[in-house]
């Protein structure tokens, strides 16, 4: 009785889960469906967990027209197949291997069933093979079944696939089922592979071939051979391909003798060079060092192929370094020495510095040169005695390799050897010695350096200095300070410079203290080295030496005080910009105005007021120009009447044309349109600066301003356009079309492969730049033809001005007038031609060649005074 | 004059050299032609396979070197084929079958531009018909392809540069320099940054437009009818010809994480990723993915969509962060720093393309060779395995296996479409 309700319990349990989950997949499936993409998502993830059972329903939505839920349904059944194939859940993975077998077998589209089929790939093992082998008959999913078949592990599979092969009449597919046996490479397929090598079919037996290299059996290499040697030539070559093949497999399953004779044979008498190099190849790997005597006579064969197959040999054969080294040491020729040298240094390998410190030591120059530069590629530090001794050796190519060699190797102990070496060596080789310690940039040559900054042979200080310089050691400052007392000319420019370098924050003071009573010039440098690291303790000094007699030294303040860019600096600044000396009153402007733009960001008002006292104290252009670009920079409407003055006209007239536009940009925020919009017409008209014009000109367009400045200045604004041809070279060396008459637009071109069409292309842009990049295609390595016809009343001389990204070619009226070849950016006017107009219609051909990147074409024609003519131009 | 033997000069190198001229060990350095041109003999005779996007751009760069001659093009679609043939001019061959290219004795070297399911094909073929390769990146499209190919090109003993090229800018090279020599103290973590996949549209299936061998186009990939969507660049959305956003950038900046860790030759032991495919349209690939990695020395990398584009390298004392044109770091002054014979120096190449055209004289090794790009790429592959596969795996780097995962094992190669195989 108890019994009885406990089942009943679990029995009502089970149809409770059941009917839960079938309410569940119910409501996934229709989520599936649905037109929320993220719903789908969340339903394909829910799906997931449901396993097998939902895998028939989800089949029944692909295929159909929502192609979302199609996708959604793949998705689906993709998570549920592969998480069914992890490791250790084996029922599972039967069931849903299963529940595909069954989709595969389904009534269904064919797409659809061979998605079963593809999943089956992933998740099927012998209980599927089966079914699967009655689908090789199915036209509709053979060729997918049988490359699941190819995936699934085990002897069914390989079974499956044997018998199909046997029975199978369609050569194509017998080929196909071979191949696959190939791919799995199992040893139970070879009866069958080996009979298809007597096949009747061709693509049967090169299957075959290729299918015996990927199953690793000694007793296939007979076959093998036989088919380098007899049938068509297509065989032949995959025969000499799958006989090295087998070789390799053979190698790799431990059989050495089989590989090692059948090596022994490509090498000897395989077909191609071809064969023969993969031979030697084989060899080597087979034979190890007992191979590198053949592959250096190979090394030195007159034939391409087998020299090349011998240095790759050479180079990836495993454990033959020694043996190389052997071949070397007992090389004659240095043309082999040297090439020895080479495989050495691509093998990497450390146990070649002995030997190539042996070859170091020939008599032949190439061969030393090889051996150093091997040792410092290989930067071991077992080279830096033998390369120090060869830096004592006489001046040379060989010397300036074991020079660089040694600056390579690593290690505290290679740096020690080269100062110990220091002491003794003669004054060019102490030269050399102290140039290895600078490129080296270890501290531990510094004492040796400041000794040799005294050195009694002055190209030895100076080398000293500069390798002091690359040093950079704070502990060369006091004797940099001495020689930059002491010396003159070039050796105290050098201790300026690595004083530089060795004056760090923590030592500056040493510095600071040199300065009282150091003669001016000395003055300068020590101001010059502490104005690298500037901050604000170092006001006091560079504000005490703003205004001291000396120019240089005021100057060089001045400079420090620039870069320090602290307020506390200004009145100093303003003193001298008031009183100073023409060149100190102008680096005092600039280093004041310094000031404001450090503040910018953070007080536009105070930086506002500096830029404005800047400008009033400014005595030259340069320091105006720093001061309106600042003033633009804040873009206060209250500063305008500043600019108005230099908008008038002079040299400073584009800059403040640039600076109005953030002033205009800030007028239109207050709603004060017109004011921008003539701000904006100014910077537009006035500004050089493509950016500000086009910048500026947007700005106008955006509230319906159209300005035709482009037209005003002379420049052609109708192109009819004819490209892109292919072919920067091509195009530069040639034509496509005629250019020594008009053209005819409405006519089509035709070249061997299309056929191309003129088309115009207005210009838009404020400086008449007709970009092709964007217009026409966005392309490299190509050209175009530009045309336009552009009437003059009368005949008269005038100025062409191109500009051009990249290459150019004009013509006018059928002439050549210029031309340029190199590559650039687009600027207006690039380049000014001197031409003549006739009366009535002149024709002017472009041809604009792109190298990469930008492409773009600019024309503006002016009158000998370079004032634009705006000219009648055709139009659509 | 001093005379100066060089590995070029000893390795005769152009096919013409290789059809039987005896080459003497020692070419003098006067051996140039009129007005100090390469000679014809003397320059290298390139095909192109795959001559679109990437192709084309690569056909502009190679025809503009001295020592250089374009001899032939290859396309399936005829179109991009006449084009870039009437680009090369004169003496140009086009096809539209690639193995027709690899027959022509006089081409020394190939370069491949395919889309990505073709590479490891066309490499192959290449190999065996004795031309070196450079190859685009993404090189592979399963980590078994990549496998063969490295094996292909040790056997024939070719020189192969993929164009992870990335690997020959200075600001990657230096940024993994200061990696390599413990500027930043020890490496902890590598964050790759890499846009996310995009969704597509619902372009319908239609004949494939005139002139495109859409057959060939899909090679070894199982059989689809055409859709543009498919096809020229959108393919690397799609999982039977690409691998997403994952491998279109993780191949070059999963790469530069490779360098910087030194593990250029090897891979992660373990991988963990999370990724959402497109709700939409036909695109496959990832839309959001991120990826965790784990290396035998400690270091975790983390590749995502989310992180900022590049890679960053976080130590124990700093950062160095590099991408295009672009070099960071903590402290700032890092990257002003200067290397000397104490630090970690690299391959050093200023121009990926100049590099494989050198190794191709010297028969050196080409800074990403064959096998270093087989290792990034895996790296991606394995990423996408593990967020397709929804689960953690184990790697086993020497053996290039999952450990004790049967079914991820099953992704290590894709079957082809008859009669394709590798």
């Amino acid at each position: 009785m108890r019994r009885a309700t406990i089942a009943l319990l679990a029995l009502a349990g089970v149809l409770a889960f059941g009917a839960a989950w079938a309410q569940d997949s119910s409501a996934l499936l229709k989520a599936i469906q649905g037109e929320d993409a993220d719903a789908r998502a969340a339903a394909v993830k829910e799906l997931t967990a449901l396993g097998a059972r939902v895998i028939e329903p989800l089949f029944a939505l692909m295929g159909g027209e929502n192609r979302a839920a199609g996708t959604a349904a793949q998705q689906a059944v993709q998570a549920i197949t592969h998480r069914a194939a992890r490791p250790g859940a084996e029922a599972e993975r039967k069931l849903v291997a299963d529940a595909l077998v069954r989709q595969a077998q389904a009534d269904r589209l064919a797409a659809v069933r061979r998605f079963a089929l593809r999943m089956l790939s992933f998740v099927a093992g012998d209980e599927s093979v089966s079914a699967l082998a009655r689908l090789l008959r199915d036209g509709d999913v053979r060729e997918m079944t049988r490359w699941a078949l190819v995936r699934i592990p085990g002897a069914a599979a390989t079974d499956a696939l044997t018998k199909a092969a046997d029975s199978e009449p369609d050569p194509v597919f017998t080929a196909a089922l071979i191949t696959s046996l190939g791919v799995r490479g199992d040893p139970h397929a070879l009866p069958a592979v080996r009979t298809a090598l007597d096949a009747w079919s061709s693509e049967v037996r090169v299957a075959a071939l290729d299918a015996l290299a990927r199953i690793p059996d000694p007793a296939s290499e007979a076959a093998l051979r036989g088919a380098m040697s007899f049938g068509s030539e297509a065989e032949r070559v995959r025969a000499g391909a799958a006989y090295s093949r087998l070789a390799e497999r053979l190698l790799e399953a431990g059989e050495r003798g089989a590989a090692k004779r059948m090596y022994e044979r490509l090498y000897e008498g395989a077909p191609t060079q071809r064969g023969r190099g993969a031979g030697l190849i084989g060899l080597a790997r087979v034979r190890g060092p007992d191979a590198v005597p053949m592959l250096v006579t190979a090394l030195e064969s007159d034939d391409a192929v087998m020299r090349d197959a011998a240095n790759a040999a050479l180079v990836n054969t495993r454990d033959i370094t020694p043996a190389i080294g052997e071949a070397l040491a007992s090389a004659a020729e240095p043309e082999l020495r040297v090439a020895l040298i080479g495989v050495l240094v691509e093998r990497g390998d450390p146990r070649a510095i002995s030997t190539l410190i042996h070859a170091a030591e020939s008599t032949d120059e190439d061969v030393q040169i090889a051996a150093f530069e091997a040792l410092g590629k290989l930067r071991r530090p077992a080279a830096g005695t033998p390369l120090l001794l060869a830096v004592n050796r006489t001046p040379g190519p060989a010397r300036d390799a074991a020079e660089a060699a040694l600056t390579q190797i690593p290690g505290a102990a290679t740096t020690q050897a080269i100062t110990h070496a220091f002491a003794k060596a003669s004054p060019d080789v102490r030269v050399v010695l102290v140039r290895v310690l600078g490129v080296r940039r270890d501290r531990g040559a510094t004492p040796v350096l400041l000794a040799a900054i005294t050195d009694a042979d002055e190209a030895v200080q100076l080398a000293a200095i500069e390798a002091l310089e690359s040093l950079g050691d704070p502990a060369g400052v006091p004797a940099l300070l001495a020689m930059l007392r002491m010396a003159e000319g070039d050796l105290r420019d050098a201790a300026g410079a690595a004083l530089e370098e060795a004056t760090t924050k923590e030592n500056r003071d040493v510095v600071v203290a040199a300065l009282p009573g150091a003669p001016d010039e000395m003055r300068v440098a020590l101001l010059r080295v502490l104005g690298r690291s500037p901050d604000r303790g170092l006001l006091p000094v560079f504000v005490g030496a703003a205004r001291d007699a000396n120019e240089a030294v005021a100057l060089a303040a001045l400079e420090g005080l620039a870069r320090v860019r602290d307020e506390a600096g200004a009145s100093v600044l303003l003193d001298v910009a008031e009183h100073g000396t023409e060149k100190t009153r102008a680096a005092a402007v600039r280093a004041y105005l310094q000031i404001a733009d450090a503040r910018r960001e953070k007080d536009g008002n105070a930086a506002l007021a500096i830029y404005k006292r800047g400008l009033e104290i400014a005595t030259g252009d340069v320091e105006r120009k720093l001061a309106i670009r600042g003033i633009g920079s804040i873009g206060d409407p209250d500063s305008l009447p500043l600019l108005l003055a230099f908008l008038e006209g002079g040299k400073l007239q584009a800059e403040a044309a640039a600076a109005v536009v953030p002033i205009a940009d800030k007028l239109a925020k207050q709603g004060k349109q017109d004011e921008a919009i003539d701000l904006y017409t100014k910077a537009v008209e006035l500004s050089t600066d493509r950016k500000v014009i086009v910048d500026a000109a947007g700005k106008l367009r955006k509230v319906g301003v159209e300005l035709d400045i482009a037209a005003k200045a002379g420049f052609v604004g109708h192109w009819w356009v004819l490209g892109p041809f292919p072919g920067r070279k091509k195009m530069m060396e040639g034509d496509v079309i005629a250019t020594d008459g008009p053209v005819d637009v409405a006519a089509e071109v035709q070249t061997d492969e299309k056929t191309y069409r003129w088309q115009c292309l207005p210009v838009d842009d404020p400086q008449g730049m007709l970009n092709l990049e964007e217009d026409l295609a966005k392309k490299s390595d190509c050209g175009a033809y530009a045309y336009a016809e552009v009437t003059s009343e009368k005949a008269r001389d005038v100025l062409f001005k191109i500009g051009s990204d990249d290459a150019v070619f004009c013509w006018l009226n059928g002439e050549l007038i210029h031309k340029f070849t190199g590559d650039r950016g687009y600027r207006p006017d690039q380049d000014t031609v001197q031409a003549r107009l006739a009366a009535g219609r002149n024709t002017v051909l472009m041809k604009v060649i792109n190298n990469r990147s930008h492409w773009a074409l600019g024309l503006r024609i002016t009158d000998r005074d370079g004032n634009p003519l705006q000219l009648e131009q055709r139009r659509p | 004059m001093m005379r100066k033997l060089t590995r070029r000069q000893f390795f005769g190198h152009t096919a013409a050299a290789g059809a039987g001229l005896a080459i003497p060990y020692f070419v003098p350095g006067g051996v140039l032609g009129a007005n100090g041109e390469v000679p014809a003999s003397e320059k290298i005779v390139l095909g192109f396979i795959g001559v679109g996007g990437m192709g084309g751009g690569h056909l502009g760069n190679f025809l503009g070197q001295d020592d250089v001659q374009v001899a032939a093009v290859c396309d399936v679609d005829e179109e991009r084929r006449l084009e870039r043939k009437a680009r090369v001019g004169e003496g140009c061959a086009a096809y539209n079958d690639y193995r027709e290219l690899l027959e022509r004795k006089d081409i020394d070297a190939v370069v491949i531009a395919t889309p990505d399911h073709w590479h490891a094909l066309t490499s192959i073929h290449a190999c065996e018909a004795g031309k070196d390769i450079y190859c685009e990146k993404p090189l592979t499209l399963t980590i078994k392809e990549g496998r063969a190919m490295v094996k292909a090109a040790r056997r024939y003993g070719r020189i192969f540069q993929v164009g992870s090229q990335q690997r020959s800018a200075r600001e990657f090279r230096f940024g993994c320099e200061l990696v390599r020599s413990g500027r930043i103290g020890e490496l902890q973590t590598i964050r790759v940054g890499i846009g996310g996949g995009p969704t597509g549209g619902w372009d319908p299936d239609t004949e494939p437009p005139p002139g495109l061998d859409w057959n060939t186009w899909l090679g070894p990939a199982p059989w689809a009818p055409y859709n543009r969507s498919r096809c020229h660049y959108t393919f690397r959305w799609f999982w039977d010809y690409s691998g997403g956003k994952m491998t279109d950038w993780g191949a070059h900046h999963n790469d530069i994480a490779q360098w910087g860790n030194g593990t250029s030759r090897s891979g992660p032991i373990w991988v963990k990723g999370t990724g959402e495919f497109p709700r939409e349209g036909l695109y496959e690939t990832c839309t959001h993915f991120e990826v965790k990695y784990r290396y035998a020395n400690g270091v975790e990398l983390i590749c995502s969509n989310k992180n900022p584009s590049g890679c960053r390298f976080e130590g124990a004392n700093g950062w160095v962060h590099t991408n295009r044109g672009y070099l960071e770091t903590s402290p700032p002054e890092l990257k002003d720093e200067s290397l000397g014979p104490d630090d970690v120096h690299l391959y050093n190449s200023p121009n990926h393309r100049r590099n494989w055209l050198e190794c191709v004289k010297t028969r050196q090794r080409p800074i990403c060779d064959v096998e270093i790009g087989h290792r990034s790429i895996s790296i991606c592959h394995m990423g996408n395995i593990a967020i397709r596969i929804g689960r953690t795996l184990q790697w086993d780097p020497e053996t290039e296996q999952f450990v004790n995962d049967e079914a991820a094992n099953r992704w290590l190669e894709k079957p082809y479409r008859a009669p394709w195989h590798l």
